[in-house]
């Protein structure tokens, strides 16, 4: 049993400190609420140096297990650890307590629960981890809950107004609806094979010797496409991306970072190793996943941009535009398995590594760029004179309005939602570019133009929104006073230092993977050996190379 | 012995099934729900799935029974207050039941005449039990954790609601 805990050493010393916390949250004292954030850092960084730790007994022995087979850990899980780990302290410095009692900051405010909502916190991102390790359709569906179930609370309690209450209810039902719509998709894979290993159901979908995907039961079939869309409520695709621009508005800011990248980098994980598994570890899936993936990528992208275009306030902007993220994934795993179907393709196994490589870069450069943008948002203060009172506790800016000319009067600020706009647009020079670029390019080979060009022309459409953002942060000048009356009190902007940390540092990692060339290379080197990995760990040497000593 | 019981069972939970739909009042339609859940149970022991029949007790007797109680005592402000069925309901309501019964009519005709009992022996309980504490015993260890996540959260959002109504007297 030691194995099973070595394995699961970052997830337990994660849900560990998070048992802590709950048990501080006891105590009523500020001292505790101020150590409630400190602790949960420390925690995660335990947790990516327990990560980081098994690398060398990965690279021998490719894959590691326990005896009942429940958890396989490869390069690809122990990548997403440590991305998880990593950008869970950038959204942890988001949440920083910084007022006087320590019951929130400028656009936060839990109140007294400080070490409870920092327990939460920490229990989503544990449920990552695992999701990225598990190999069985239970844990895999309990882990993809435990991501789910602790944010219904967060988006509820994150700020005392009635819109973070609604918020919370919406998400909490639509989040019921697709964890049903996920287990009766499992329901159906179970029913067909007889059994909940993930790796047993993968013989099932094995290729023929020509490359030929398996022809399964259509009831199979079905129980794997109902589950792909139970998952495409945890990415915000189309079918279930209905709650993203309510909920993303209701919460508050730093609520909404983690939103945007926890339940997405979970969903992902598990789409990708359901498509692993649906490709009979080989990622040749049937020709139905493929048109399935790339119609849900293309309605995706659109729908997220074009609903992104349209909206007034800049959190639903960036609401929507997380949807058009999700989608230019999408593209990127629709190349990973249509890549051994299309005619032409030269090294089908190469340009699938090139399409996965992709999506975990792309991953990666979404939570970097995604926490800095949420970061400048809660920064900046709320216009809105209707906001009074308590409500006005974790309150800052959220409309075009809001920030109308705040980019002269804080130029900081302004240039670093500039350098991350610029970056979620796909421009040069940024993290955000070599994120596309390594989408395009596998999804080119794959013989994809269509998507491609679908997939180019929504980049154009999000930089009509993105650069507004920035046009008007610089340009706009802020509403005038009326005539005869008092100009309006400016609302002072504090600065906490947590919060400008977790900008400052994803504004270097926007611009240090976007410039410095060797930098990218180094973090798709890391994310190619998690590719590699996962696509040879077919069953047959995976038996042997069991942990040593069970 | 056995045919006996299987009798009064049976009737049990047809006599109290027909209760339920009857009663025009809420509690005593969810007493006679117990009844009919408990003599499906009843069934269940005959037919030797002991755990299915424990399950059936646990799951819908004691849970989901206490659960509508609760969820009556909740939101109905006086229990005893009966509802009005309106005329199409009602019929809406018999036809369906009309299909439903003749539905299973039908599948009870195309079966062998009698259900026998299980008598291979074999002991699903202990499997489950081996099963939970083995194979599945990590899955098992999470759920406590993720219902402690549910616990905590759904006290913490009772808690936020107090807070807010003190907040706005």
């Amino acid at each position: 049993m030691t194995d099973v805990f070595r394995l699961l050493l970052p997830e337990i010393i994660l849900a560990g400190m998070a048992l802590v916390l709950m048990l501080m949250g006891i105590s009523k004292s500020a001292t505790s609420r101020r150590t409630a954030p400190v602790l949960t850092l420390v925690a995660l960084i335990a947790a990516f140096i327990a990560a980081y730790m098994q690398t060398d007994n990965l690279r021998y022995s490719g894959t590691m297990a326990d005896p009942f087979n429940v958890v396989r850990l490869h390069e690809f899980g122990q990548y997403i650890k440590l991305l998880t780990a990593a950008v869970g302290v950038l959204l942890v410095l988001l949440a920083w307590p910084s007022n006087d009692d320590a019951t929130g900051n400028p656009s936060l405010h839990f109140g007294t629960e400080a070490a409870e909502f920092f327990s939460l916190m920490l229990l989503s991102l544990s449920g990552v981890l695992l999701t990225a390790s598990a190999n069985d359709m239970i844990l895999l569906f309990l882990a993809l809950e435990l991501v789910s179930l602790p944010t219904y609370v967060m988006v509820s309690i994150s700020r005392p107004a009635a819109v973070a209450q609604e918020a919370g209810v919406k998400y909490f039902f639509l989040g019921a609806m697709s964890a049903a719509v996920m287990l009766f998709g499992f329901s159906y894979i179970y029913g067909m094979t007889g059994t909940t290993d993930l790796q047993q159901i993968q013989q099932r979908f094995v290729p023929d010797e020509n490359g030929v995907a398996a022809a399964v039961d259509p009831w199979l079939m079905f129980g794997v496409i109902v589950l792909l869309v139970g998952l495409a409520f945890k990415i915000a695709a189309f079918p279930m991306h209905f709650y993203a621009g309510d909920v993303y508005q209701g919460a508050a800011t730093p609520v909404t970072a983690f939103l945007a990248f926890t339940p997405k980098a979970a969903g992902f994980v598990a789409i990708i190793k359901v498509l692993f598994v649906a490709g009979g570890g080989v990622w040749v899936a049937s020709q139905t996943l493929v048109s399935l993936l790339s119609v849900l990528a293309v309605l995706t992208m659109f729908v997220g941009n074009v609903l992104g275009l349209l909206q007034y306030n800049v959190k639903r902007v960036l609401a929507y535009s997380s949807i058009a993220h999700s989608g230019y994934m999408l593209v990127g795993l629709t190349a990973l398995i249509a890549a051994a179907w299309m005619p032409g393709v030269n090294d089908v196994r190469q340009v699938q590594i090139d399409a996965l490589q992709g999506v975990l870069f792309y991953l990666a450069a979404y939570g970097v760029m995604n926490a800095g943008a949420f970061g400048v948002l809660m920064l900046l203060p709320s216009r809105d004179a209707s906001i009074s009172g308590e409500a006005a506790r974790g309150s800052s800016a959220e409309t075009f309005e809001d920030l109308a000319g705040t980019g002269r009067r804080h130029p900081g600020l302004g240039l670093a939602m500039a350098i991350c706009c610029f970056s979620l647009t796909g421009l040069p020079l940024t993290i955000g570019f070599f994120g596309k670029a390594y989408l395009i390019l596998p999804a080119l080979k794959a013989k994809l133009v269509g998507l491609v060009i679908l997939l180019v022309i929504n980049a154009a459409i999000s930089a009509g929104y993105y650069l507004r953002i920035v046009a008007t942060m610089f340009l706009r000048t802020e509403p005038a006073v009326e005539e005869g009356q008092a100009p309006a009190p400016r609302p002072a902007v504090r600065l906490p230092v947590p919060v400008l940390a977790s900008i400052v540092l994803s504004v270097i990692g926007t611009l240090v993977f976007g410039i410095i060339f060797p930098a990218t290379q180094a973090l798709s080197t890391r994310t190619e050996r998690a590719v590699t990995v996962e696509q040879t760990a077919r069953p047959a040497q995976v038996s042997s190379a069991v942990l040593p000593g069970n | 012995m056995t045919t006996v019981l299987f009798y009064i069972f049976a009737l049990l939970v047809a006599c109290s099934a027909i209760g339920v739909a009857v009663s025009r009042n809420i509690v005593r339609t969810a007493v006679c729900l117990f009844f009919t859940l408990t003599g499906v149970a009843g069934l269940y022991f005959l037919l030797n799935a002991e755990f299915l029949a424990a399950v059936q007790l646990v799951v819908y007797a004691g849970g989901t029974l206490i659960l509508i109680v609760f969820g009556v005592m909740l939101t109905n402000r006086l229990p005893s207050a009966g509802w009005d069925v309106k005329p199409w309901e009602k019929t809406v309501a018999l036809g369906i039941g009309a299909v439903l019964a003749s539905a299973l009519v039908a599948s009870i005709l195309s079966l062998p005449p009698r259900a026998q009992p299980d008598e291979s022996g074999a002991y699903p309980v202990l499997e489950l039990g081996a099963a939970l504490l083995g194979d599945y015993l990590l899955p098992f260890e999470l759920v406590s954790v993720v219902l402690l996540v549910v616990m905590i959260g759904a006290a913490y959002l009772a808690k936020g609601r107090r807070r807010n109504r003190e907040a706005q007297p």
